[in-house]
């Protein structure tokens, strides 16, 4: 019997790459549960298929027998990173080249920042929304994880909910929002603990901590 | 007062938006320093925070994009000038602006509940957001004008516009606009 197994392609965002980054760990909190289900996956460095055109095109064939893009990123300044948005674009140009049958796939983003609020993720959740929509993909929603993409269980909770919806072919349901929604910790909490995180890093670096305000260009 | 032109390639909106701007700021006697960034070396941002805990406000990275990040901290008001592509601002100019977080602290704190992060310096130049699409859309020019309010949170610009319009949009009224929101910008 000739099965076809579900295919996801996984489009990792961040310049700490597949093996390295935050948000590769998250997108495997999705992954891993749809693996075990027999889908198969492809994972590609938005950074890496710029610089590469073996990689790009490996990229295109898996988009076109896709039944869901996922893309993972860190949040920049309210946005995506640089190098995703000339992906997305460049992705676009290539679209008439994106022949395939059947509907198109669904498109999940999973979005991290170092703020403690994941709802800071949502101007560049809204970008990604505007990319699926202009590449004809099925949009299946947004998950916003805060705080440097720590997780416990609550949101572990949510990504394992919204793998659950990509096996089941339905949207990302509104408990993963409700379960994000609330930051892991206070924000006072979050502030204190960072501040004495920098601190430590500047002083491992051989710096004192006064030094992180340090004015080079006045 | 600078301008970071984020044109991709060969763009007559970018062409005509920069003449109007700088006719207009060099009326008014400013002193005009345009970068097109496409045309300088800028690795995008590799995201190790060395700006922040190891040379604290300066990149590590020795490129172009350590000079945009001098010149945006230096300057008086800033006009970004971009095609808007899914909302947000051109890659090339997105890079520049990845490059520019050395001119922030590191150091968080809470804005009306929010987290953020502190300012390094005591003060920081206006912002100007020019964007053009060929055809908006209302998703993506509610979006761009959210991008640049939220940016100016985080990057502590003390006063930030922006302005949208077509490629095909016509000139004078182009002109006019552009005038109106340098005059806006700059104005008390």
């Amino acid at each position: 019997m000739n099965e076809t197994r579900e295919h996801i392609t996984v489009l990792i965002g961040s310049p700490r790459g597949i093996e390295k980054s935050t948000s590769a760990r998250l997108a495997r909190t999705i992954t891993t549960d749809l693996e075990t289900a027999k889908w198969t996956s492809e994972w590609f460095h938005a950074h890496h298929v710029l610089r590469s055109d073996e990689a790009w095109e490996e990229l295109l064939a898996s988009i076109v027998r896709s039944d869901v893009i996922l893309f993972a990123a860190p949040l920049y300044v309210d946005s995506l990173p640089a190098p995703v948005i000339e992906t997305f674009y460049r992705l676009t140009q290539a679209k008439s080249a994106l022949v395939r049958d059947g509907l198109p796939p669904r498109m999940v983003s999973l979005l991290n920042c170092g703020f403690v609020e994941g709802h800071q993720n949502i101007t560049a959740q809204s970008m990604v929304g505007l990319f699926s929509e202009a590449m004809g993909f099925q949009w299946a929603g947004g998950i916003s994880i805060g705080a440097g993409g720590m997780i416990n269980k609550r949101i572990r909770g949510a990504l394992e909910s919204a793998s659950r919806a990509l096996r089941d072919d339905i949207l990302i349901p509104d408990d993963v929002e409700v379960l994000t929604r609330k930051p892991i910790m206070k924000p006072w909490m979050h502030v204190l603990g960072g501040n004495m995180m920098w601190k430590k890093q500047a002083k491992a670096n051989g710096l004192d901590p006064k030094d992180l305000q340090a004015r080079p260009y006045e | 007062m600078l301008i970071l032109d984020g044109r991709i390639g060969d763009d007559a909106t970018a062409d005509k938006s920069l003449q109007f701007a700088k006719e207009w700021l060099a009326s008014a006697q400013w002193e005009v320093t345009d970068l097109r960034l496409s045309e300088l070396e800028i690795a995008p941002c590799i995201g190790c925070f060395g700006c922040w805990i190891k040379t604290p406000g300066i990149c590590v990275i020795d490129d172009a994009g350590r000079d945009v990040a001098k010149a945006i901290v230096q300057s008086d008001l800033v006009v970004y000038l971009t095609p808007i592509l899914f909302g947000g601002y051109s890659y090339e100019l997105k890079k520049a602006i990845d490059r520019s977080i050395p001119i922030i602290s590191p150091m968080f704190r809470t804005v009306h509940g929010e987290v953020h992060h502190k300012k390094r310096y005591a003060r920081y130049p206006r912002v100007l957001a020019l964007g053009w699409m060929e055809k908006l859309t209302v998703d993506a020019e509610d979006l761009f004008q959210s991008v640049v309010k939220r940016n100016a949170i985080n990057m502590h610009v003390p006063k930030a516009l922006s302005d949208v319009f077509e490629s095909r949009e016509d000139p004078e009224t182009m002109k006019q606009r552009i005038e109106w929101a340098l005059s806006k910008v700059i104005g008390s």
